[in-house]
Protein backbone atom coordinates (compact mmCIF):
# COMPACT_ATOMS: atom_id res chain seq x y z
CA UNK A 1 0.00 0.00 0.00
CA UNK A 2 1.28 3.58 -1.27
CA UNK A 3 2.73 5.19 2.61
CA UNK A 4 3.46 8.52 1.42
CA UNK A 5 2.01 12.01 2.77
CA UNK A 6 -2.08 10.89 2.99
CA UNK A 7 -3.27 12.56 5.64
CA UNK A 8 -6.79 10.82 7.07
CA UNK A 9 -7.43 8.76 3.69
CA UNK A 10 -5.47 5.75 4.90
CA UNK A 11 -4.92 4.98 1.74
CA UNK A 12 -8.30 3.21 1.55
CA UNK A 13 -12.23 3.46 1.07
CA UNK A 14 -13.41 4.15 4.18
CA UNK A 15 -17.30 4.17 2.94
CA UNK A 16 -19.93 6.73 1.33
CA UNK A 17 -22.11 8.72 3.21
CA UNK A 18 -25.86 7.66 3.09
CA UNK A 19 -27.59 9.06 0.06
CA UNK A 20 -28.99 12.46 -0.06
CA UNK A 21 -29.62 14.82 -2.46
CA UNK A 22 -26.56 17.34 -2.05
CA UNK A 23 -23.55 16.45 0.06
CA UNK A 24 -21.33 18.75 2.69
CA UNK A 25 -17.94 17.38 3.13
CA UNK A 26 -17.33 14.97 6.17
CA UNK A 27 -16.60 16.28 9.28
CA UNK A 28 -13.20 14.55 10.13
CA UNK A 29 -12.18 15.92 6.36
CA UNK A 30 -12.65 19.39 7.24
CA UNK A 31 -11.00 19.25 10.23
CA UNK A 32 -7.79 17.78 8.60
CA UNK A 33 -8.32 20.73 5.96
CA UNK A 34 -8.04 23.37 8.67
CA UNK A 35 -5.10 21.92 10.35
CA UNK A 36 -3.52 22.17 6.85
CA UNK A 37 -4.50 25.51 5.63
CA UNK A 38 -6.50 24.18 2.97
CA UNK A 39 -9.42 25.36 5.20
CA UNK A 40 -9.14 28.94 6.72
CA UNK A 41 -12.23 29.78 7.52
CA UNK A 42 -13.49 29.13 3.87
CA UNK A 43 -12.24 26.56 1.58
CA UNK A 44 -9.16 27.78 -1.04
CA UNK A 45 -10.66 27.54 -4.47
CA UNK A 46 -8.62 25.58 -7.05
CA UNK A 47 -7.34 28.24 -9.83
CA UNK A 48 -8.09 25.49 -12.28
CA UNK A 49 -11.83 25.26 -11.31
CA UNK A 50 -13.89 25.44 -14.31
CA UNK A 51 -17.09 24.72 -15.84
CA UNK A 52 -16.64 21.03 -17.66
CA UNK A 53 -18.59 22.65 -21.12
CA UNK A 54 -15.76 25.69 -20.80
CA UNK A 55 -13.38 22.92 -21.78
CA UNK A 56 -15.26 21.61 -25.05
CA UNK A 57 -13.59 22.66 -28.19
CA UNK A 58 -15.31 21.07 -31.03
CA UNK A 59 -15.50 17.94 -30.09
CA UNK A 60 -13.05 17.53 -27.08
CA UNK A 61 -12.70 18.27 -23.81
CA UNK A 62 -9.64 20.00 -24.15
CA UNK A 63 -8.20 18.82 -27.15
CA UNK A 64 -7.35 15.42 -28.86
CA UNK A 65 -4.05 14.93 -26.61
CA UNK A 66 -5.80 15.98 -23.62
CA UNK A 67 -5.56 12.64 -21.04
CA UNK A 68 -6.75 12.51 -17.28
CA UNK A 69 -6.45 9.45 -15.20
CA UNK A 70 -8.29 10.48 -12.49
CA UNK A 71 -9.55 14.89 -13.01
CA UNK A 72 -11.45 15.58 -9.44
CA UNK A 73 -15.34 16.86 -10.85
CA UNK A 74 -18.18 17.61 -8.82
CA UNK A 75 -21.46 18.35 -9.60
CA UNK A 76 -22.95 21.96 -7.96
CA UNK A 77 -26.39 22.73 -6.83
CA UNK A 78 -26.99 24.17 -10.25
CA UNK A 79 -26.18 20.96 -11.60
CA UNK A 80 -23.02 22.42 -13.39
CA UNK A 81 -19.87 19.86 -14.06
CA UNK A 82 -17.15 21.53 -12.20
CA UNK A 83 -13.56 20.25 -12.86
CA UNK A 84 -9.87 21.44 -11.86
CA UNK A 85 -6.83 19.60 -11.77
CA UNK A 86 -5.91 17.50 -8.64
CA UNK A 87 -2.73 19.45 -7.97
CA UNK A 88 -4.07 22.67 -8.81
CA UNK A 89 -1.68 24.79 -7.30
CA UNK A 90 1.15 22.44 -8.63
CA UNK A 91 4.10 21.31 -6.76
CA UNK A 92 6.17 25.00 -6.15
CA UNK A 93 7.10 25.27 -2.38
CA UNK A 94 4.16 25.48 0.39
CA UNK A 95 1.75 24.73 -2.61
CA UNK A 96 -1.34 23.94 -1.23
CA UNK A 97 -3.43 20.71 -1.99
CA UNK A 98 -6.86 21.26 -4.09
CA UNK A 99 -9.52 18.38 -2.84
CA UNK A 100 -12.40 18.79 -4.57
CA UNK A 101 -14.55 21.15 -1.98
CA UNK A 102 -11.40 23.60 -3.51
CA UNK A 103 -13.57 23.37 -6.65
CA UNK A 104 -16.20 24.95 -5.31
CA UNK A 105 -14.34 27.18 -2.37
CA UNK A 106 -16.52 28.99 0.17
CA UNK A 107 -17.36 27.83 3.85
CA UNK A 108 -19.53 25.02 3.19
CA UNK A 109 -19.23 24.20 -0.24
CA UNK A 110 -22.22 21.64 -0.81
CA UNK A 111 -22.80 19.36 -4.25
CA UNK A 112 -24.62 17.12 -5.42
CA UNK A 113 -22.12 14.58 -6.28
CA UNK A 114 -18.45 14.28 -6.26
CA UNK A 115 -16.04 12.07 -8.08
CA UNK A 116 -13.24 11.33 -10.45
CA UNK A 117 -13.63 11.85 -14.37
CA UNK A 118 -11.12 9.59 -16.58
CA UNK A 119 -10.30 11.35 -20.57
CA UNK A 120 -8.72 9.80 -22.72
CA UNK A 121 -7.37 11.47 -26.33
CA UNK A 122 -9.92 14.34 -25.36
CA UNK A 123 -13.20 11.84 -25.34
CA UNK A 124 -14.41 11.28 -21.72
CA UNK A 125 -13.85 7.64 -20.89
CA UNK A 126 -16.10 7.38 -17.13
CA UNK A 127 -16.83 9.08 -14.16
CA UNK A 128 -17.63 8.00 -10.93
CA UNK A 129 -18.05 8.76 -7.00
CA UNK A 130 -14.89 8.12 -5.58
CA UNK A 131 -14.15 11.65 -3.12
CA UNK A 132 -12.23 11.08 -0.18
CA UNK A 133 -14.38 14.51 0.97
CA UNK A 134 -17.80 13.88 0.10
CA UNK A 135 -17.79 10.45 -0.39
CA UNK A 136 -21.50 10.48 -2.08
CA UNK A 137 -23.49 7.37 -1.65
CA UNK A 138 -23.50 5.42 -5.09
CA UNK A 139 -27.22 5.89 -6.03
CA UNK A 140 -25.90 9.81 -6.73
CA UNK A 141 -24.32 8.20 -9.65
CA UNK A 142 -28.01 9.24 -11.64
CA UNK A 143 -26.92 12.60 -11.15
CA UNK A 144 -23.77 12.19 -12.41
CA UNK A 145 -25.45 9.99 -15.60
CA UNK A 146 -28.06 13.05 -16.02
CA UNK A 147 -25.03 15.77 -15.86
CA UNK A 148 -22.92 13.87 -18.43
CA UNK A 149 -25.90 12.40 -20.58
CA UNK A 150 -26.34 16.54 -21.26
CA UNK A 151 -23.08 16.55 -23.25
CA UNK A 152 -23.02 15.89 -27.01
CA UNK A 153 -22.38 12.22 -27.56
CA UNK A 154 -19.38 13.59 -29.96
CA UNK A 155 -17.46 14.15 -26.64
CA UNK A 156 -17.38 10.74 -25.30
CA UNK A 157 -15.04 7.50 -26.19
CA UNK A 158 -15.78 4.22 -28.23
CA UNK A 159 -14.87 3.14 -25.02
CA UNK A 160 -17.36 4.52 -22.73
CA UNK A 161 -20.37 2.64 -21.47
CA UNK A 162 -23.38 4.50 -20.14
CA UNK A 163 -24.79 2.68 -17.32
CA UNK A 164 -27.93 0.96 -17.77
CA UNK A 165 -31.22 1.52 -14.92
CA UNK B 1 7.57 -12.86 -28.21
CA UNK B 2 9.35 -11.61 -31.44
CA UNK B 3 6.13 -10.68 -32.94
CA UNK B 4 4.96 -8.81 -29.63
CA UNK B 5 7.85 -7.26 -29.80
CA UNK B 6 7.58 -5.96 -32.96
CA UNK B 7 4.29 -4.88 -32.89
CA UNK B 8 4.73 -2.78 -29.74
CA UNK B 9 7.78 -0.96 -31.50
CA UNK B 10 5.39 -0.24 -33.99
CA UNK B 11 2.69 1.31 -31.11
CA UNK B 12 5.74 3.13 -28.96
CA UNK B 13 6.76 4.82 -32.01
CA UNK B 14 3.99 6.99 -32.63
CA UNK B 15 3.64 10.56 -31.76
CA UNK B 16 0.99 10.68 -29.63
CA UNK B 17 1.15 14.73 -29.75
CA UNK B 18 1.13 14.76 -33.85
CA UNK B 19 -2.30 15.40 -35.88
CA UNK B 20 -1.58 12.52 -37.44
CA UNK B 21 -2.03 10.18 -34.83
CA UNK B 22 -5.85 9.13 -33.83
CA UNK B 23 -6.25 8.04 -30.09
CA UNK B 24 -9.53 6.30 -31.07
CA UNK B 25 -8.30 4.90 -34.29
CA UNK B 26 -6.02 1.46 -35.69
CA UNK B 27 -2.97 1.99 -33.12
CA UNK B 28 -5.20 1.63 -29.83
CA UNK B 29 -6.81 -0.95 -31.50
CA UNK B 30 -3.74 -3.22 -32.30
CA UNK B 31 -3.34 -2.93 -28.57
CA UNK B 32 -6.58 -4.04 -27.31
CA UNK B 33 -5.50 -6.83 -29.52
CA UNK B 34 -2.40 -7.91 -28.45
CA UNK B 35 -4.02 -7.33 -24.66
CA UNK B 36 -6.27 -9.95 -26.21
CA UNK B 37 -3.39 -12.38 -27.37
CA UNK B 38 -0.44 -12.20 -25.07
CA UNK B 39 0.09 -12.16 -22.24
CA UNK B 40 0.39 -8.89 -20.11
CA UNK B 41 3.47 -9.95 -18.08
CA UNK B 42 5.20 -10.11 -21.34
CA UNK B 43 3.67 -7.13 -22.71
CA UNK B 44 4.44 -5.09 -19.62
CA UNK B 45 8.32 -6.22 -19.63
CA UNK B 46 8.71 -4.73 -23.48
CA UNK B 47 7.03 -1.28 -22.60
CA UNK B 48 9.81 -1.46 -19.51
CA UNK B 49 12.35 -2.37 -21.40
CA UNK B 50 11.26 0.38 -24.08
CA UNK B 51 10.62 3.32 -21.46
CA UNK B 52 14.05 2.71 -19.64
CA UNK B 53 16.38 1.64 -22.57
CA UNK B 54 15.05 4.15 -25.62
CA UNK B 55 13.35 7.10 -23.87
CA UNK B 56 16.40 8.65 -22.36
CA UNK B 57 14.79 12.45 -22.77
CA UNK B 58 11.69 13.56 -20.65
CA UNK B 59 10.10 14.34 -24.14
CA UNK B 60 10.28 10.71 -25.20
CA UNK B 61 9.29 9.55 -21.99
CA UNK B 62 6.28 11.35 -21.74
CA UNK B 63 4.93 10.27 -25.56
CA UNK B 64 5.83 6.84 -24.35
CA UNK B 65 3.45 7.21 -21.02
CA UNK B 66 0.70 9.20 -23.12
CA UNK B 67 0.56 6.35 -25.73
CA UNK B 68 0.35 3.42 -22.87
CA UNK B 69 -1.83 5.34 -21.12
CA UNK B 70 -4.42 5.61 -24.59
CA UNK B 71 -3.31 1.99 -25.24
CA UNK B 72 -5.24 1.44 -21.74
CA UNK B 73 -2.49 -0.61 -20.71
CA UNK B 74 -2.37 1.93 -17.79
CA UNK B 75 -5.49 -0.08 -16.41
CA UNK B 76 -3.26 -3.53 -15.73
CA UNK B 77 -1.53 -3.89 -12.83
CA UNK B 78 2.48 -4.13 -12.78
CA UNK B 79 4.06 -6.12 -10.35
CA UNK B 80 6.87 -3.14 -9.14
CA UNK B 81 5.05 0.11 -9.81
CA UNK B 82 7.36 2.29 -7.29
CA UNK B 83 10.25 0.44 -9.86
CA UNK B 84 8.38 2.53 -12.80
CA UNK B 85 7.43 5.33 -10.96
CA UNK B 86 10.97 5.88 -10.03
CA UNK B 87 12.35 6.17 -13.21
CA UNK B 88 9.39 8.43 -14.48
CA UNK B 89 10.14 10.86 -12.11
CA UNK B 90 13.64 10.17 -11.97
CA UNK B 91 13.54 10.94 -16.34
CA UNK B 92 11.08 13.73 -15.50
CA UNK B 93 11.46 17.15 -13.79
CA UNK B 94 8.38 18.12 -12.85
CA UNK B 95 9.70 20.67 -10.57
CA UNK B 96 11.06 22.31 -12.71
CA UNK B 97 8.50 21.39 -15.33
CA UNK B 98 5.15 21.59 -13.91
CA UNK B 99 3.30 23.31 -16.33
CA UNK B 100 4.56 20.89 -18.88
CA UNK B 101 4.45 17.40 -17.79
CA UNK B 102 3.55 17.54 -13.75
CA UNK B 103 -0.12 17.35 -14.05
CA UNK B 104 -0.31 14.03 -16.44
CA UNK B 105 2.66 12.61 -14.12
CA UNK B 106 0.62 13.44 -11.05
CA UNK B 107 -2.35 11.42 -11.95
CA UNK B 108 -0.39 8.70 -13.85
CA UNK B 109 1.60 7.58 -11.00
CA UNK B 110 -0.91 7.80 -8.97
CA UNK B 111 -3.40 5.50 -11.07
CA UNK B 112 0.02 3.07 -11.65
CA UNK B 113 0.04 2.39 -8.04
CA UNK B 114 -4.05 2.44 -7.29
CA UNK B 115 -4.39 -0.98 -10.25
CA UNK B 116 -1.07 -2.75 -9.03
CA UNK B 117 -1.67 -2.23 -5.10
CA UNK B 118 -5.59 -2.02 -5.39
CA UNK B 119 -5.13 1.67 -3.58
CA UNK B 120 -7.29 4.44 -3.56
CA UNK B 121 -4.72 6.97 -3.33
CA UNK B 122 -6.55 8.98 -5.96
CA UNK B 123 -9.23 9.95 -3.96
CA UNK B 124 -6.95 11.56 -0.99
CA UNK B 125 -6.77 15.22 -2.26
CA UNK B 126 -3.30 15.18 0.02
CA UNK B 127 -1.10 12.15 -1.45
CA UNK B 128 2.19 13.30 -3.21
CA UNK B 129 3.55 10.46 -5.44
CA UNK B 130 6.99 12.12 -4.96
CA UNK B 131 6.47 12.21 -1.48
CA UNK B 132 6.29 9.12 -1.23
CA UNK B 133 9.24 7.95 0.62
CA UNK B 134 9.27 4.79 -1.95
CA UNK B 135 8.85 6.72 -4.53
CA UNK B 136 12.24 8.50 -3.51
CA UNK B 137 13.83 5.59 -2.49
CA UNK B 138 13.57 4.67 -6.18
CA UNK B 139 14.38 7.47 -7.72
CA UNK B 140 17.59 7.15 -5.83
CA UNK B 141 18.10 3.50 -6.69
CA UNK B 142 17.81 4.90 -10.52
CA UNK B 143 20.20 7.56 -10.10
CA UNK B 144 22.87 5.41 -8.50
CA UNK B 145 22.31 3.01 -11.87
CA UNK B 146 24.54 5.81 -13.23
CA UNK B 147 21.37 5.62 -16.16
CA UNK B 148 21.88 8.68 -18.22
Amino acid sequence: MGSGSSGPYGGGSTGSQPYAPSYHVESSMKKHDIESGVYKGKYIKNPTAQKLTDMINGNYIGNKTTNESGLPYVIDMDGNIIVGKRSGNGRGPGALPTPHPTLIGGSDPQVQMAGLLKIGGGKILGYDNNSGHYKPNAKSMTVADEAFSKLPDSLFSKKFKRRTK
Amino acid sequence: MENLKSKLEILFNQNFFSDEFDPEGEFPEIAQELLNSYSWKDIYSICFEHFTNNCVTADELYNALNLYYIYSFIEQPIPNPYELIGYILFRIDIEQDWDKYGEFIDTFTISILDKSLGSNLMTDGYYRTWEDPKTIDAIELWKSKGVK
